[in-house]
């Protein structure tokens, strides 16, 4: 189960990233409490993967950035690891983990960090990008920090999702607006169906679902079992 | 000639270390391992369920791709025998659902309106971490011997073998990346049936075995396969258009 401080972090998160909320981007303070209750020096989003742009989504401190910089310029390390596979990537020692990235340990070293955890920004196959965290210390992230660090990927997948949209919402957003839902197979199931309905990506096609149950202020789950079962089509009554 | 269930033991054993020795789909395999349970312990349905680190259960495999099995799942996240399994390590033998219908309201209430009487969870265990759950469902009140219980629990610590096998397991976060490795799959794969679903105008148990035949029929990873048809990816233009089998 998520910690209590972990919990305190997403409540701030979903009060801050509201959908109605400009920007969607993270506050300094949200970022801050999530590391502290990460047990990490530092914390950072990009989004996005490769030269296509590379977008620093929230509150970095200056060796975040450079720690992002480092493995774009040099082309390899635990970052660009995760965007590939999908896979959260922890490594706990980087001085034993020179064989893996020979060019960003010493580089990474430099700057002070001696472990790295990073959490894909991903629901399936839509992928976002990754959460980092860096840690002078050397030593494994705690299990129960492991699950915290998942539920605030899962957090911050959903508020840059929406930022990254133009589908508006109405109204006030009903608690467990933030929940992700990501258990129930039908809410997958239809964003692939509602992808097709509308010619647009999955990352859309979700946005678009879960906007269309906040602002009928039904659950997301019952949404989606109505276009899973063929009785709510998108192309037809959400234009 | 019948074949017996030791023969068809042996030979679930070798096809499952044929298998893990080599590169596998995790979601698929679990598919294929839920069938296996079907036949050997002689009930009418099976699944397995993961259970991440938040404590939400999902459905990573049943051996009937039917909505049916999986609202079962998803009841349960109330409680039911899979849950009280995944919450205490030990298992749930035996529970004949119309005497434990005041213990789990809403999963016998659910389980029995699909046609099943009893129900039997083993734990998906590695030492003193649970991650999931291994769920036979029969239709008759037939008891579940000490053999056919320790067959299953063989079956069910396979799967687990199966998630952690792609890499050693030494720490409890490599367990979270394979977990969350696997969970990602199914999401996928769920993403895809549905692309498929809509794309040809089929319902979403059709648009897996759709999907998986394809993968076997190709050779290729379910969850690769998977990805590509949520993506829209050229490799899957046949398979999305029906221009290769007649289900169009």
């Amino acid at each position: 189960m998520v910690s209590d401080r972990m919990a305190i972090v997403l409540a701030l998160l979903e009060r801050t990233s509201t959908p109605n909320s400009t920007g969607g981007g993270l506050s300094m303070t949200a970022c801050a409490a999530a590391a502290t209750a990460l047990g990490v020096d530092g914390l950072c989003a990009v989004v996005g993967t490769g030269a296509a742009g590379t977008v620093l989504a929230f509150g970095a401190q200056a060796v975040s950035a450079e720690l992002e910089d480092l493995q774009f310029t040099l082309g390899q390390g635990p970052t660009l690891d995760a965007a590939a596979t999908g896979v959260p990537v922890l490594a706990a020692e980087l001085a034993s983990a020179a064989a893996r990235w020979p060019a960003f340990i010493p580089a990474a070293l430099q700057l002070g960090v001696n472990a790295v955890f990073v959490f894909p920004l991903r629901i399936g196959a839509i992928s976002l990008g990754t959460l980092t965290a860096h840690r002078a210390a050397a030593g494994p992230l705690p299990a129960a920090q492991v699950t915290d660090a998942l539920a605030l990927a899962d957090a911050v997948t959903l508020t840059v999702l929406h930022s990254q949209s133009d589908t508006g919402l109405d109204g006030q957003p009903g608690p467990g607006w933030a929940a992700p839902a990501t258990y129930r197979a039908e809410v997958h199931q239809a964003t692939g169906m509602v992808s097709v309905q509308l010619g647009v990506s999955l990352a859309e096609a979700l946005v678009r679902l879960r906007a269309f149950a906040f602002g009928r202020d039904l659950l997301l789950a019952d949404v989606a079992a109505d276009v899973v079962a063929r009785r709510l089509r998108f192309d037809e009554e959400d234009r | 000639m019948p074949v017996t269930r030791e023969r068809q033991l042996v030979e679930t054993f070798v096809e499952v270390a044929d298998t893990l020795v080599d590169d596998f789909d995790v979601i698929d395999f679990l598919h294929v391992l839920a069938e296996r349970c079907v036949q050997l312990l002689d009930v009418e349905a099976a699944g397995l369920m993961l259970i991440d680190q938040r404590g939400n259960l999902h459905a990573a495999a049943a051996s009937a791709e039917n909505a049916r099995l999986l609202e079962l799942f998803e009841l349960q996240s109330d409680a039911g025998p899979c849950i009280d399994c995944c919450r205490t390590g030990t298992p749930v033998v035996n529970a004949d659902l119309t005497a434990n219908a005041a213990r789990w309201p809403r999963f016998a209430e659910a389980a029995q309106a699909s046609g099943f009487v009893a129900v039997h969870a083993l734990p998906l265990r590695l030492r003193e971490t649970v991650i999931g759950a291994l769920n036979l469902f029969a239709a008759d009140s037939r008891i579940l011997t000490d053999d056919d219980v320790r067959v299953g629990q063989a079956l069910a610590d396979v799967a687990t073998m199966s998630i952690l096998s792609q890499r050693s397991l030494h720490q409890a976060e490599l367990l979270a990346a394979q977990l969350q490795a696997a969970l990602t799959s199914r999401i996928m794969i769920e993403q895809a049936k549905g692309v498929l679903s809509e794309r040809r105008r089929i319902s979403v148990d059709e648009a897996f075995t759709l999907l998986r035949d394809h993968a076997r029929n190709h050779n290729l990873r379910l969850s690769d396969l998977a990805r590509d048809v949520a993506d829209g990816s050229s490799t899957a233009t046949d398979l999305l258009r029906g221009t290769e089998d007649r289900l169009s």
